[in-house]
C-alpha cells in the first residue's frame, strides 16, 4: 500500500489537472457555440474587463467597465432589458433576453443573452455567468419569413379566386379564403372538415376519390368548367386547378378555383354574335372576300367559291392570277386594275353592270360589284369586295323586254287585222247593222286571243276553238250542234283563221240558216286522214233550216270563210249552199294546221 | 285609171296574216295595181321572188316568226323596190332592214299608197295622172 500522503497529494494533483483539463474542454466548447460569454456581479456593472465582449463590441476595458458596456447595447432595446435583469437578479432565476448590441464594425446585431447565478458552495450569489449569441441572421430570416407569411396570406384574403387548401389523406377541405366562401355562400367555419363532393364540386364521393387519386398520381389536375351549385342554388360556371404540395413532409392540396361565368357568358354571347354574323356573310346572295396589302386573296365567303368555281386553294392565292382563272380579257384586266387602284388610293369603285365572258367557264355573267379599302388587323390596307351575280336577274329584264316588245307587236298587228275588219264590214253592211256586226266579229278575235294566251300560245284545242266560238248558242251545243273529232290542237296561226270561219259560219247559221228555225241541227266535225302527207279536214254541215239559196252578193262573210281562211292554213275552202242545208269544209296539210308534239309551240308561232 | 299602166305595175304581197293580206291586196286593187301573188310563208316568198313575175313588193317584216330580212336582201340584189310593215317599230327592227321604207302596223291605206307611189315612179306618174283626170 502507499503511503497517504503521497496518496493524497498525488490524488490532488491528479483531480487539479483534471479540473484543469476540464476547463479547457470546457472554454473550447463555448468557444465553439459562438458566444460571447461574460461574468458580472448582480448589479450588472462589471468589476472586471471582459476580453470576449470587448472583442465583440470593441469597446476598450475602460469603456465597457461599471455601466460602459449599455453604451453597446441598443438604445430602444435597453429598457426592456433592464427590467428583465431586475426580474431575474429578484427570483434568482435564469435571465434570457433577445437585444441588439452594436459590434466592432458599428453593426447592431441581435443577440440572445442567456445568463445564469453562480452561486458560492453556501448557497450565496457571487455572479452572473452569461453568454450572448449572434442570432441576428435567424432574426432576419424569421422576419423575412413573416412578412412572406403575411404577403401570401393577404393574398389568400384578398385574392379574386377562390382558394381551397385540402388534405389529400382525408380529402377534407383545411382551410378556405373568404372569395371561396363567398362564391359558395358557406362560411369557412361551414366550410371547414367537409368533402368537395359536399358543396356540388364532384358528383360523389366515388368522383372524389377518384380526383385525389389522379392527383397524387399527376400532382396536378385542372377542370376548365366545372358547374358549381352555391348554396343559393345558382349554377356558376368555375374552372378549378389543383396542386399537390409536399409541406414539411406532408402533402396538401390547393385548389384555385375561378369564377369563369362572366367570362363563359360573354363568350357565348360573342360566338353567338361571331356565328350569326358569320351566317349572315355566308349565306347572303351577295359575295364577299377579301384582298390584303400584298394582293393576296385573305378572305372569302361561301358565295365566293361558288361564283368563282371550284379554284383550289383559294385563300392565299394571288389575286391577279385569280382574276385571270375567273375573266377572259377586257374584263380581267379592268378589275386588276380597279382594285390596285383602290389598294392605291383608298377610293372606292361601284360597278352596276360589268358583263363579261368567263375564263373558267362558258357562260357570259354580269355581275355588280363594288370596293372599299378597309384596314386589316397588323394595320396595313386592304380591299373588300362585294359582289352580286345578276345574270339571271338580266336576262330575265332582257326576257321581259321582249315580251314587251312583243306585247306591242301583237297589239298593233290586231289592230291592224280590226281595222281591215271594220273595213270589211263596213263595205257590206248597212250602216243601221255595222256597230252590230263589227263588235261581233271583235268578239269573236277576242275569242281566239283569250284562249291563246290562256294556252301560252301553244295551240288550241280544236273542240274548244268551236265551243268558244259558238259560245252564244251554248244551250244547243248536245243536241242540236254536234261536235264530232278527235282531240286535235291547232297552231296559234290557224286557230285564229279557222276561229274567224267558225263565227261567221254560227252567225250565219244563227240569223238565216240551220239554227234561225226551232229544229235545224248543225253538225260540226273534223278529222285527220294519213298519207304521206297527212291532211287535216273540217267540216260545217247544216240541215232542217230554212231552205237555202246561194247568196246573191258576196259579202266579207264569204271571204273570211273562203279565201282568208285558205290563205291562213294554206288549204282550200269549198261551200255548197244546197236547198236541204248549207255546208262548208276546211282541206290543209297537217304541218299547216296542227301542233305536233315535237314542234313545241311558243309566243313567236304566232308572230304576224 | 289607164289600164296598161297599171298592169305594168304588179304587187307582191309578204304577209303572213290573210286578214292582212286580203285587205292589203283590196287596198292596191282599189288604187289601181295588179296583184302578183300573195305569200305568208317565208319558203313561199323566196320562191316566188326567184321566179319574179312582179314589179315591187310590200312585206310584213316577221313571217310566223322569222324575219323576213333575207327577203329584203334578195329583193335588194334583184333591183326590186319594196316597202316594209311591220307591227315592230322601226327601232326595233334597226338594221334588218337597211335603206327600206317602213310603214308601222296599223297604217291607213292612203299611206300604203302613196309609199308604193314612192318606190315606184312610173305608177306615180299614172296615180298623178288619174288624179288629175
Amino acid at each position: 500500500m502507499d503511503t497517504p500522503t503521497s496518496s493524497l497529494a498525488e490524488t490532488g494533483q491528479k483531480a487539479e489537472a483534471a479540473l484543469c483539463e476540464s476547463e479547457v474542454r470546457y472554454r473550447t466548447l463555448v468557444k465553439a457555440t459562438g458566444a460571447v460569454t461574460w461574468s458580472c456581479p448582480s448589479s450588472g456593472l462589471y468589476n472586471e474587463p471582459q476580453p470576449e465582449w470587448m472583442a465583440f463590441t470593441g469597446q476598450s476595458a475602460e469603456e465597457m467597465l461599471g455601466d460602459g458596456w449599455t453604451k453597446a447595447v441598443h438604445p430602444a432595446d435597453l429598457a426592456a432589458a433592464g427590467s428583465k435583469w431586475g426580474e431575474a437578479v429578484a427570483s434568482g432565476l435564469p435571465f434570457s433576453n433577445e437585444h441588439r448590441i452594436r459590434r466592432h464594425d458599428g453593426q447592431w446585431r441581435w443577440m440572445r443573452v442567456l445568463a445564469v447565478p453562480i452561486l458560492d458552495t453556501a448557497g450565496n450569489e457571487l455572479c452572473w455567468f452569461g453568454s450572448n449569441v449572434d442570432i441576428t441572421d435567424r432574426k432576419v430570416a424569421e422576419a423575412k419569413l413573416r412578412t412572406s407569411e403575411n404577403r401570401y396570406r393577404r393574398l389568400f384574403e384578398a385574392a379574386h379566386d377562390g382558394v381551397l387548401i385540402l388534405d389529400p389523406d382525408t380529402r377534407k377541405i383545411v382551410d378556405a379564403n373568404p372569395f371561396m366562401t363567398g362564391l359558395l355562400g358557406y362560411t369557412r367555419e361551414q366550410l371547414i372538415g367537409i368533402e368537395l363532393y359536399e358543396i356540388g364540386f364532384l358528383v360523389d364521393a366515388q368522383q372524389s376519390r377518384d380526383m385525389f387519386q389522379t392527383l397524387k398520381a399527376m400532382r396536378h389536375i385542372r377542370y376548365e368548367s366545372l358547374p358549381l351549385k352555391n348554396q343559393d342554388g345558382n349554377v356558376r360556371e368555375v374552372e378549378v386547378v389543383a396542386n399537390l404540395y409536399d409541406e414539411n413532409g406532408r402533402s396538401v392540396i390547393q385548389c384555385n378555383v375561378r369564377d369563369i361565368t362572366d367570362r363563359k357568358q360573354a363568350e357565348t354571347a360573342l360566338r353567338q354574335s361571331h356565328d350569326t354574323y358569320l351566317n349572315l356573310i355566308e349565306n347572303n346572295p351577295f359575295g364577299v372576300y377579301l384582298i390584303d396589302s400584298d394582293f393576296r386573296l385573305a378572305q372569302a365567303s361561301a358565295s365566293v367559291q361558288k361564283a368563282f368555281g371550284a379554284i383550289v386553294p383559294l385563300i392565299g392565292r394571288d389575286f391577279e392570277e385569280v382574276v385571270r382563272i375567273l375573266w377572259q380579257e377586257p374584263v380581267a384586266g379592268e378589275v386588276i386594275a380597279q382594285f390596285r387602284h383602290t389598294l392605291e388610293t383608298g377610293e372606292g369603285y361601284h360597278s352596276k353592270d360589268t358583263t363579261g365572258k368567263r375564263a373558267n367557264r362558258n357562260t357570259v355573267e354580269s355581275y355588280d360589284w363594288q370596293l372599299e379599302r378597309v384596314k386589316i388587323p397588323g394595320g396595313r390596307f386592304g380591299v373588300v369586295c362585294y359582289f352580286y351575280d345578276f345574270t339571271e336577274r338580266k336576262h330575265f329584264e332582257e326576257h321581259i323586254g321582249l315580251l314587251m316588245n312583243e306585247v306591242n307587236h301583237r297589239a298593233k298587228n290586231l289592230l291592224a287585222v280590226v281595222q281591215a275588219v271594220a273595213k270589211q264590214t263596213a263595205k257590206h253592211s248597212s250602216p243601221e247593222i255595222f256597230m252590230e256586226r263589227l263588235s261581233e266579229r271583235i268578239d269573236g278575235l277576242a275569242t281566239s286571243q283569250d284562249l291563246l294566251v290562256k294556252n301560252q300560245w301553244r295551240g288550241i284545242e280544236v273542240a274548244n276553238l268551236v265551243e268558244a266560238q259558238l259560245a252564244y248558242l251554248k244551250n244547243l251545243v248536245g243536241t242540236r250542234v254536234q261536235l264530232d273529232g278527235p282531240p286535235l290542237r291547232l297552231t296559234p296561226a290557224a286557230a285564229q283563221g279557222i276561229g274567224m270561219a267558225l263565227h261567221e259560219l254560227a252567225t250565219n247559221a244563227a240569223k238565216y240558216g240551220a239554227l234561225s228555225n226551232s229544229e235545224g241541227r248543225v253538225r260540226i266535225s273534223w278529222k285527220v286522214t294519213p298519207a304521206e302527207k297527212p291532211t287535216f279536214s273540217m267540216s260545217w254541215s247544216e240541215d232542217g233550216g230554212p231552205s237555202v239559196a246561194p247568196p246573191t252578193r258576196k259579202g266579207f262573210g264569204q271571204t273570211v270563210i273562203g279565201r282568208m281562211v285558205e290563205a291562213a292554213v294554206d288549204g282550200t275552202a269549198e261551200t255548197d249552199y244546197q236547198e236541204s242545208g248549207f255546208s262548208w269544209k276546211l282541206d290543209a296539210l297537217v304541218v299547216n294546221t296542227l301542233e305536233t308534239d315535237t314542234e313545241k309551240g311558243s309566243a313567236s308561232d304566232a308572230n304576224r | 285609171m289607164p289600164i296598161d299602166k297599171q298592169e305594168r305595175t304588179r304587187i307582191l304581197i309578204i304577209e303572213d296574216e290573210p286578214m292582212l293580206a286580203l285587205d292589203l291586196e283590196e287596198i292596191i286593187v282599189d288604187a289601181g295595181f295588179k296583184l302578183a301573188a300573195i305569200a305568208g310563208k317565208l319558203d313561199k316568198a323566196l320562191a316566188l321572188i326567184e321566179s319574179g313575175g312582179f314589179d315591187a313588193a310590200i312585206v310584213d317584216a316577221n313571217l310566223a316568226g322569222v324575219s323576213a330580212s333575207p327577203l329584203a336582201f334578195e329583193m335588194t340584189a334583184r333591183g326590186l323596190p319594196f316597202i316594209v310593215l311591220s307591227g315592230y317599230s322601226s327601232e326595233q327592227l334597226q338594221g334588218a332592214f337597211p335603206r327600206a321604207l317602213f310603214l308601222q302596223k296599223p297604217c291607213r291605206p292612203d299611206q300604203i299608197i302613196q309609199a308604193l307611189n314612192t318606190i315606184c315612179p312610173s305608177n306615180k306618174i299614172v296615180s298623178n295622172r288619174s288624179n288629175q283626170e
